[in-house]
């Protein structure tokens, strides 16, 4: 939960400074992260990656953080129902699967907007940071590789 | 062990809910988690791209000039405290619509209870409370069940020849608060909408200033309910107060001479790796001495007010205030408006272009922005940027 919440905070901060440079089209990368947590991670045990990932969305974008958690936890258990179809270790998989976190968490998002009537960011840089999954397959692949040696 | 993981979902989730309910306590216990933002924001604030000051230089003194103008307005013509006394103006820091009454930040131990508080020469209601160091007053709004009785008049012509009355509280209509009108001195009834002022009754030991606008005439008509005719039609008359008092941001109050309203006031910066939009974050809280309702500001430009204060850290609400809200344009005449049409005075528009000021007792006047776009609604606000480089100034009384 901790590393998540940190690498989420990381992440979001350069996708902030990214879009005061380059407008607010830049993709953001937490799709991919959602991806990623999604595929290696067990669905009963979501709730905690959820509410690191979630808070730290929150933080950097100013929102409250209880939409963003309940959006995170819905695209991850999404996420995490498909890895038996998904293959863990493809790019075309970690794509489908960010494609697949973006659109549950937009999806989530929308419905909780309308009904708390907070913001809940989820917009286009959100789908455009889904083109970024197959530049990370590599980096994930070795990572889980050496994961499971280790282990 | 499921029991206990479905515990933790039912405890996350409710307070997911909380969270967006609003709930204060949840909202704080989030802010707290801001020092994880700490390590990386001074490197990402410092590469940011620099933003354009020039605009805020050039509108800043314009907008000093419009508050200026506008603090002499409020602070009325007619005088608005007894004699030996003095008005001040001052902030409002919280209104409780339902209770109609209002708390203000004021000069501790200058006030007294029953002093007056007024808006551009219009009487908005009487101190009904002191907190106990007395730096907080409750003002009783007109038409409140504590507020005492007014000595009034309506004028017939002459100064000094109107029909006397007295005000006391009336109550509320679905929503809308008024006085009654007791021991008049004459039955005749009032042209409609006629105003009534105070008057002197300082040879009875009252010492409420004449002259101060209360409100408008309201019944009076002489046919009753089904065709029959009042015994005295004047029994019907209301004075529905002139100002929303629950509505305004600074008003004036009644203090002991030379009194001042002291302020609170730190540096700190914008965590620059947050996202700009309708909040902000700032690097420092309570133990900095900021609290909730602050004002936030930046070498004259209005950044926002400080709505969530942890330990270390604080949320700032940056959309633009609803009062007071001046449109100044280019000749440098300055209007009070909000930005719905509604709040317009009739046959005036702001132009495009023109700029939106604001301010605060303690930080003066402020840019807001421009005005941006007109639609049937009203118009929208550019705003200007704050730098997050740059430090902030945090004021509160």
């Amino acid at each position: 939960m901790i590393l998540l919440l940190l690498v989420t905070v990381v992440l979001a901060q350069l996708h902030v400074l990214g879009a005061a440079w380059a407008g607010p089209l830049v993709p953001d990368p937490f799709a991919c992260v959602l991806a990623i947590a999604g595929l290696h991670g067990r669905p009963a045990g979501l709730l905690l990656p959820a509410v690191g990932m979630g808070w730290a969305r929150a933080l950097v974008f100013v929102e409250p953080a209880g939409g963003h958690v309940l959006a995170t936890l819905f695209a991850l258990w999404l996420v995490s129902e498909q890895r038996e179809t998904l293959d863990k270790q493809g790019a075309l998989s970690l794509l489908l699967a960010a494609g697949l976190g973006a659109c549950a968490y937009a999806l989530a998002a929308f419905v909780l907007r309308l009904v708390g009537g907070e913001p809940i960011s989820s917009g286009l840089p959100l789908f455009l940071g889904v083109l970024l999954a197959p530049l990370l397959a590599g980096p994930v692949r070795a990572v889980a590789r050496s994961a499971r040696r280790r282990a | 062990m499921k029991s206990k993981g479905r515990m933790l979902g039912a405890i996350v989730v409710a307070g997911c809910l909380a969270s967006l309910g609003g709930s204060g306590p949840v909202r704080s216990l989030e802010t707290w988690a801001s020092a994880l933002l700490l390590p990386l924001d001074g490197t990402l604030a410092r590469l940011r791209p620099a933003v354009d000051g020039e605009p805020v230089d050039v509108l800043r003194e314009p907008a000093k000039r419009a508050w200026e103008r506008w603090c002499v307005a409020v602070l009325g013509e007619a005088r608005a405290s007894a004699p030996g006394r003095e008005a001040l103006l001052v902030p409002v820091v919280a209104r409780r619509e339902a209770r109609h009454e209002l708390d203000l930040a004021v000069p501790p131990g200058a006030v007294r209870v029953g002093a007056v508080v007024t808006h551009r020469g219009a009487l908005l209601g009487l101190v009904a409370g002191l907190s106990e160091e007395g730096a907080l007053a409750t003002v009783a709004l007109l038409g409140h069940h504590a507020a005492r009785p007014l000595a009034a008049e309506w004028d017939l012509g002459d100064p000094g020849k109107g029909v006397q009355f007295l005000l006391a509280p009336g109550g509320s209509d679905e929503g809308r608060w008024s006085l009654k009108v007791e021991a008049r001195s004459s039955s005749a009834l009032p042209p409609p909408d006629q105003l009534v002022r105070t008057r002197d009754v300082s040879a009875l030991g009252d010492e409420l200033p004449a002259g101060l606008l209360v409100g408008r005439m309201l019944g009076g008509s002489a046919e009753a309910p089904g065709g029959g005719h009042w015994y005295d039609a004047a029994e019907t008359l209301r004075v529905q107060p002139l100002l929303d008092g629950a509505a305004q941001a600074v008003v004036t109050v009644e203090v002991e001479p030379g009194a001042e309203l002291p302020l609170r006031r730190a540096e700190t910066r914008l965590l620059g790796s947050c996202r700009p939009g309708p909040s902000a974050r700032l690097a420092a809280g309570s133990s900095a001495g900021l609290a909730s309702g602050d004002w936030v500001c930046q070498a004259g430009l209005f950044v926002g007010r400080v709505q969530t204060v942890t330990l270390l850290s604080a949320v700032v609400d940056c959309r633009p205030p609803d009062s007071p809200l001046l449109i100044v344009a280019p000749d440098g005449t300055a209007i009070a408006a909000g930005t719905a049409r509604a709040s317009w005075p009739p046959s005036w528009e702001p132009r495009p272009g023109d700029l939106v000021a604001t301010g605060h007792v303690g930080a003066g006047g402020l840019v807001v922005g421009t005005v941006d776009e007109l639609d049937d609604e009203g118009f929208t606000i550019a705003r200007l940027p704050p730098d997050p480089r740059r430090t902030v100034t945090v004021v509160g009384p």
